[in-house]
C-alpha cells in the first residue's frame, strides 16, 4: 500500500502546477540574477557559481516543508485520513507513503538546479557519486524535518512562518548567500549547527575541481544530515498518533 | 435472519467531557436498510466511527459477523464499506484513479481491481466520466463516487453517512436505487440521514438518537405505531377546533389549517365533519393522515434548534 499511496502523491504533486514554478522556475531565476550580479563582483566567476549554486540549491530544499504540511494538513482537515483509516491501510504506510514522494521530488529539483549550473554555468560537479550521497542525505534531512514540522502544525500559515525561519534563518547562517568565512566569527559559530552550513561544505568539498575531494568532509556532512533527517523521521513516528487523533 | 452488527452499550466520551455516545446498543439484521436519525450532534456521526474502526469507544462492544470488532482491522477493512459524510476523494485525480487508490487500500490488486473499478462505475452511473478529474464533476457525481470507492471491496456492511446532502434529485435518486439494489444483493446497510422521508423509503428498521442515548428503535411501522397517532388535517374559513371534540390527543395549527390527532381516526373524522357541518364554514381540505416519521421524529427530539 506504501507504493499505491507514493504514486497518488507523486501524482497530486506533479498535476499542480505551482510545483514546477516553486521547485525550479524560481530557484533557477535566483540563481540567474545572483550569478549575474556576483559574477561581475567577483574576479574569478568559477568560484561565485561554486558558491550560488549549491548554496541555491541547498536554500531551496528546505522550502519542501511547506509542501509536505500542506498535504498532511489537506489530508487530515479533509477526512481523508480518517477514510483510511476504516481500509486495511496500516498507520505507518501512511507516513511513509506521505513522506517517501518528498524525497523524490527533492532528488528531482536538486539534479535539475545542479544540472542547469552544470549545462549553464559549466559547475563542476566533481566526485558525482558524493554529490549524490549529499542531495540524498540532504534530501532525507529536509523531509525529516518537515514531516515531524508536518505532525505537529495546526495550520499551514503557522508551519510557513517556521519554515521561512529554518530555510532562511539557516540560509545566512550557514554561509549559503555569502561565502561562510565572510561571516562574522560569531555566526560563524552558530552556522556550524545548521543543517544548510553541512550541505553546502560537503557539496562544495564534492565538487570544487582542483582542491581534491575532501572525503572527511563529504562523510562528515552526509551522516549529520542524515542524523538530522533521522531524528525528524523519529520525532515524526512518535507524533503521529498526535497527528492522526486531531483528525478524527 | 442473523444480526451482522450487534452493537452493545457503547459510551463515548470526546476530550472535552462532552458525551457523545450513552450505552447504546441495537442489532442489525442481514440485507436490511438500518436508519440512524437524530438532530445535529445526537451522535450519530461517532457512532458510524466507531463501526467503521475510525474512532474506539470508551466501553461496550460491537460485534461484526459474529467476531468482535475492537481492534480488529482485518475485520473492518475487508468487510464495512464507510461513506463519510464529507466528499473525500483527491479532487485532481480523475475518478478513476480514486477509485484504484482507494481500491488498493482495501486490498484490491490486478485484474480483479480493474473489474471492481469497471463494475461500480457501471453501479453509480459514471463511467463515461471515470476519466475526468473530480473536480469538474457535479456535486450528485461526486457523492456518487464517493459511495462508490466504498464499495470497490464488496463489503458485507456499508456504512453511509448522509449520502444525500445538498444533491439534485436525480442523483438521489440513483443513490437510492443503488441502495435498493445492495438489498436486494444480500448487503447490510446502515443509513444515517436527516430527511425523515429518506428513512421512511428506504429504510427496514431504524433507531432514532437524541443526546446520545436511543429515544425510539425498532421496524419502521413499528416505531410510527408506538409513538405516532393518526390524525385529521381540516382547513376550513374561519374555523378553530371546538374544545369538546373527544378522544383528541393533540391539537396543532399546520400550514392553513389544523392538524388533530387521536388514537380512533374515524370517531375523530366523524365528530369533525359533524361540527363543519353544523357550524357551516366553508371547508377546503378535509382528510386523514397517516403517521408520518418526521412528526414522531419532532414529537422525541423536540423543536429546539441543535446547532452542534
Amino acid at each position: 500500500m506504501i507504493i499505491s499511496i507514493f504514486a497518488k502523491e507523486v501524482r497530486l504533486i506533479f498535476k499542480d502546477k505551482s510545483t514546477y514554478f516553486w521547485l525550479f522556475a524560481l530557484p533557477i531565476l535566483f540563481i540567474v540574477i545572483f550569478a549575474a550580479i556576483f559574477s561581475n563582483l567577483s574576479d574569478n566567476q568559477g568560484e561565485a557559481i561554486a558558491q550560488i549554486i549549491p548554496g541555491y540549491t541547498v536554500m531551496f530544499v528546505f522550502f519542501i516543508m511547506i509542501s509536505m504540511v500542506q498535504s498532511f494538513l489537506r489530508d487530515r482537515e479533509s477526512g481523508m485520513l480518517a477514510r483510511l483509516r476504516s481500509t486495511l491501510m496500516p498507520p505507518y504506510h501512511f507516513l511513509l507513503g506521505m513522506w517517501l514522494p518528498h524525497v523524490l521530488v527533492l532528488i528531482i529539483q536538486s539534479t535539475v538546479l545542479l544540472g542547469f549550473g552544470y549545462l549553464v554555468y559549466g559547475l563542476q560537479l566533481g566526485n558525482v557519486l558524493a554529490v549524490i550521497a549529499l542531495v540524498l542525505a540532504l534530501a532525507i534531512c529536509a523531509t525529516g524535518l518537515g514531516l515531524a514540522l508536518s505532525m505537529i502544525a495546526s495550520s499551514l500559515n503557522a508551519a510557513i512562518g517556521v519554515v521561512q525561519l529554518i530555510a532562511m534563518g539557516g540560509a545566512i547562517l550557514g554561509g549559503l548567500w555569502f561565502p561562510f568565512e565572510m561571516l562574522p566569527d560569531a555566526v560563524q559559530a552558530i552556522g556550524r549547527f545548521t543543517p544548510q552550513y553541512w550541505g553546502l561544505q560537503g557539496l562544495q568539498s564534492a565538487m570544487i575541481n582542483g582542491s581534491g575531494l575532501n572525503v572527511a568532509t563529504v562523510w562528515q556532512a552526509v551522516f549529520l544530515l542524515l542524523g538530522i533527517g533521522v531524528v525528524g523521521l523519529a520525532g515524526a513516528i512518535a507524533l503521529f498518533k498526535r497527528y492522526s487523533s486531531k483528525g478524527l | 435472519m442473523n444480526a451482522v452488527l450487534k452493537v452493545d452499550q457503547i459510551v463515548k466520551t470526546y476530550g472535552t467531557g462532552r458525551l457523545a455516545v450513552d450505552r447504546i446498543g441495537f442489532q442489525v439484521k442481514e440485507g436490511i436498510c438500518f436508519g440512524l436519525l437524530g438532530p445535529n450532534g445526537a451522535g450519530k456521526s461517532t457512532l458510524m466511527k466507531i463501526i467503521s474502526g475510525i474512532i474506539q469507544a470508551d466501553q461496550g462492544s460491537i460485534t461484526l459477523l459474529d467476531q468482535p470488532l475492537a481492534t480488529n482491522r482485518e475485520l473492518i477493512g475487508k468487510h464495512v464499506g464507510y461513506v463519510p459524510q464529507d466528499v473525500t476523494l483527491y479532487e485532481q485525480l480523475t475518478g478513476r484513479q480514486n477509485l484504484h487508490f482507494f481500491g488498493k487500500m482495501y486490498g484490491l490488486n490486478g485484474s480483479q481491481l480493474k473489474e471492481r473499478i469497471s463494475e461500480v462505475l457501471e453501479k453509480v452511473g459514471l463511467t463515461d466520466r471515470a476519466n475526468e478529474p473530480v473536480m469538474s464533476y457535479s456535486g450528485g457525481m461526486k457523492r456518487r463516487i464517493n459511495i462508490a470507492a466504498a464499495l470497490l471491496h464488496k463489503p458485507k456492511l456499508v456504512v453511509l453517512d448522509e449520502p444525500t446532502v445538498g444533491i439534485d434529485p436525480q442523483s438521489r435518486n440513483h443513490i437510492f436505487e443503488m441502495i435498493r439494489q445492495m438489498k436486494r444483493e444480500g448487503t447490510t446497510i446502515i443509513y444515517s440521514t436527516h430527511y425523515m422521508e429518506e428513512a421512511e423509503a428506504l429504510c427496514d428498521e431504524l433507531a432514532i438518537i437524541d443526546h446520545g442515548k436511543i429515544v425510539a428503535e425498532g421496524p419502521l411501522y413499528e416505531v410510527l405505531e408506538q409513538h405516532a397517532l393518526p390524525a385529521v388535517y381540516v382547513e376550513a374559513d374561519g374555523w378553530n377546533p371546538p374544545s369538546e371534540l373527544a378522544a383528541v390527543s393533540r391539537i396543532q395549527a399546520q400550514n392553513k389549517g389544523w392538524l388533530i390527532e387521536g388514537e380512533n381516526a374515524l370517531q375523530l373524522l366523524h365528530d369533525v365533519s359533524n361540527d363543519l357541518l353544523q357550524s357551516g364554514h366553508r371547508v377546503r381540505a378535509l382528510q386523514l393522515q397517516q403517521p408520518s416519521l418526521d412528526s414522531v421524529f419532532m414529537k422525541l427530539t423536540g423543536a429546539a434548534l441543535r446547532d452542534e
